[in-house]
């Protein structure tokens, strides 16, 4: 998987991440993801179809998603992830990957790229695959806690 | 959710699982709307679609159904539903079944759907949510335990 169709998807959560007024957003590793564990509690699933196929996952802990949820709800205390959480953690990752698609498109070979309905996902001790190809995980520090991305693209 | 959407999928995932693994599947009822979050019977597949509507297609299953369909087709008993190999299998058959299911719709409904990447989860306490998008679930049973299949269409599938 080539770098170029990393970026955009970086690039987007600290673009977006900031929008929320979220100051630090720092990209740690790039690594291949061997190990199938997650070691958060909560991800949010997005798909891809066109150009670039695959999954994009984002994964946080609960604590991590309420800090950012309430941050897009102008401030409210979230105190469980209840059905409004989760639509805005859905809500969330359609940002992240709409921007990332709106970047993707400056690469040439991509002329069209159109995002599934995201899926909300969480437990204790989640093992995932979400390509049948290589998954790679970046870790973002940010003030709200760690995001862990997963790439994972046929290609 | 309009029969003709939902009406595919089961068929295909009856057909490929017993096609694939022998595995009959056999409906528990009525396709019923899902009001809930799902909570996982184990391990979890999804497969996500886009054309002129968008939708998801969800298999969850008891790890034992799992594993009997990954016996059935690798022929060898793979009983750890993290190993990445039993995973991969579990992924690969909802990208078969899903595959099967959009190409019937396609053919009759002219959606042009096209299929992203299978996904598969599992863990404790799993629960599965697809916010503010309508779906609808059927309830079955197998031989070798429960199975769920929830197909998920955004505006119900309206374009």
């Amino acid at each position: 998987m080539d770098v170029k169709y990393i970026t955009p998807f970086l690039d987007s959560v600290k673009n977006i991440m900031e929008q929320f007024g979220f100051e630090k957003v720092e990209r740690g590793s790039i690594r291949k993801k061997d190990n199938m564990n997650v070691d958060m509690d909560t991800i949010s699933i997005v798909g891809l179809v066109g150009d670039v196929k695959g999954n994009v996952s984002y994964a946080f802990s609960e604590e991590t998603a309420k800090t950012i949820i309430s941050k897009m709800m102008m401030g409210m205390p979230v105190e469980e992830l209840d059905e409004m959480a989760r639509s805005a953690m859905s809500e969330f990752a359609n940002m992240i990957t709409g921007t990332a698609i709106a970047n993707l498109s400056g690469i040439e070979e991509v002329n069209e790229v159109t995002p599934t309905p995201p899926s909300i996902i969480y437990g204790k001790e989640i093992y995932m695959i979400i390509t049948p190809m290589e998954t790679l995980a970046i870790d973002l520090e940010t003030d709200a806690g760690k995001i862990e991305v997963n790439i994972g693209l046929e290609m | 959710m309009d029969d003709r959407l939902r009406k595919p999928f089961m068929e295909s995932t009856k057909d490929m699982i017993m096609q694939m693994a022998s595995v009959e599947i056999n409906e528990q009822g009525e396709f019923l709307d899902q009001t809930e979050d799902i909570s996982s019977y184990g391990v979890a597949t999804l497969v996500t679609f886009v054309g002129k509507v968008k939708g998801r297609l969800l298999l969850d299953m008891e790890p034992e159904v799992a594993s009997e369909i990954v016996k059935q087709v690798l022929g060898e008993e793979l009983n750890d539903s993290k190993d990445a190999t039993f995973m991969g299998m579990i992924a690969e058959l909802n990208n078969i079944v899903g595959g099967d299911a959009i190409t019937r719709l396609n053919n009759d409904m002219s959606f042009g759907l096209r299929l992203a990447s299978p996904a598969v989860f599992t863990g404790k306490n799993v629960i599965i949510s697809i916010p503010k998008i309508q779906s609808s679930t059927m309830e079955c049973q197998t031989k070798f335990g429960k199975m769920r299949i929830n197909i998920a269409f955004e505006r119900g599938g309206e374009n």
